[in-house]
């Protein structure tokens, strides 16, 4: 009896094994942009956010160069942007910010995929490749948060609060079956890993890294980790 | 008195307890006062406008309370302003939250839309603000938990 549950745990082993070795899916990048604010809410703050539109885009470009070193240069690359902002905050610079980010589209032969809901970008998640042929084994998040809530939209529409996010709550929107096997998952927003990590782990199964204490985009090479004792959690 | 069973002192905690939850920041005079702000509001003319009460909180971003004529307070909803048409009166002076406690007659609308407040981690309707005309700076109180309607304090409490 003991020697048949043996065979049975290793004839496991090798089946799960075996269909480890057999994930013939392709792997898929998706990186989120979130929207900057409007000057037009911020200036009524003693330290206004978002004094450079390209704040969150800048920092995703970076990312976008370094994906291609770490998983080639032929790397499937999905660039998710909530449009709306980028819309609004054209009018603010006296310039077409959308051709800007369509040019760097162009430039990191992208997979650009605007939204204006974050119902659609859950859809792009979900339904956006077929996630039998297509998983996503790297996603990042680039924007404004706190410890809760992904805010695409932040101080654009009114003053510090959003009208397009992604709440902790409504992660279990997400499928699991999207994700490939051990995904890096990682959002570059404020506070994540103070709550918000743990909510996706249990809504995905997938880990994702987060800060503990703020994020700071103003280094030009890289998003920086700024409040006393912050630290990357997952 | 003594108190010997532990029923009497459970008695006398719970009776304690609920004490407590009412004690308010009203005096004699607010009572008065929302007793001829309830009958003054069952007189209010059905109309295209609102009733608003700013509820201003140093540390969140709601506007405040917005209720329909003629209905009572306990039927408000504390809501996200949407000024991108109209400023509302204290963004329109300069002074964030300089109206704390006043009453407006507002234009506008509910857009139906819900907004997200980062800072009280709260969902709250929209409602687009297109006009207001100050009603009173010193209407009667339509709240009574202490401290809620201190600027300074994380309290938010909605009228009943």
């Amino acid at each position: 009896m003991k020697h048949r549950a043996v065979l049975v745990l290793l004839l496991l082993c090798v089946a799960l094994g075996s269909a480890r070795a057999s994930e013939n899916y392709q792997r898929e990048c998706v990186v989120i942009t979130g929207g900057c604010s409007l000057y037009e809410w911020e200036k009524f703050k003693a330290q206004p956010h978002d004094h450079w539109w390209a704040n969150f885009v800048h920092a995703s470009r970076v990312r976008f160069d370094q994906m291609r070193q770490q998983y080639g240069p032929d790397a499937k690359i999905t660039w998710l942007v909530y449009r709306t902002a980028y819309e609004k905050r054209s009018k603010q610079e006296g310039r077409d910010l959308i051709s800007m980010i369509e040019s760097v589209r162009d430039a990191e032969h992208l997979n650009l995929v605007w939204f204006t809901k974050a119902s659609e970008l859950v859809d792009y998640l979900n339904y956006g490749q077929d996630r039998n042929q297509v998983k996503i084994g790297d996603l990042e998040y680039f924007g404004h948060s706190n410890k809760c809530c992904f805010m695409f939209d932040y101080s654009c529409e009114m003053d510090s609060a959003s009208k397009c996010w992604l709440h902790e709550t409504e992660l279990g929107q997400i499928k699991r079956v999207d994700f490939a096997h051990a995904p890096f998952i990682k959002s570059w927003g404020c506070h994540t890993g103070e709550e918000m990590s743990s909510y996706w782990h249990n809504a995905t199964g997938t880990r994702m890294w987060g800060a503990i204490g703020r994020t700071d985009y103003s280094n030009d090479q890289e998003v920086v980790l700024c409040s006393p004792g912050g630290h990357w959690v997952n | 008195m003594k108190l010997k069973s532990p029923l009497q002192i459970f008695s006398l905690l719970l009776g304690l307890f609920l004490l407590a939850g009412c004690v308010t920041d009203l005096t004699q005079s607010d009572y008065a006062a929302r007793a001829a702000m309830n009958e003054a509001i069952k007189n209010e003319p059905p109309g295209n406008y609102f009733i608003g009460r700013r509820y201003y909180k140093v540390d969140y971003k709601f506007w405040g309370f917005v209720r329909s004529p003629g209905q009572p307070w306990s039927t408000s909803k504390l809501v996200m302003m949407n000024e991108q048409t109209k400023l509302a009166p204290d963004r329109e002076k300069g002074i964030l939250g300089s109206d704390h406690g006043y009453e407006y007659k507002l234009y506008g609308s509910f857009s139906g839309q819900t907004v997200y407040e980062p800072a009280s981690n709260g969902f709250y309707p929209e409602f687009v603000l297109t006009g207001y005309d100050l009603i009173s700076t010193n209407p009667a109180p339509i709240l009574t938990i202490p401290g809620s309607n201190d600027p300074t304090r994380r309290i938010i409490e909605t009228p009943h």
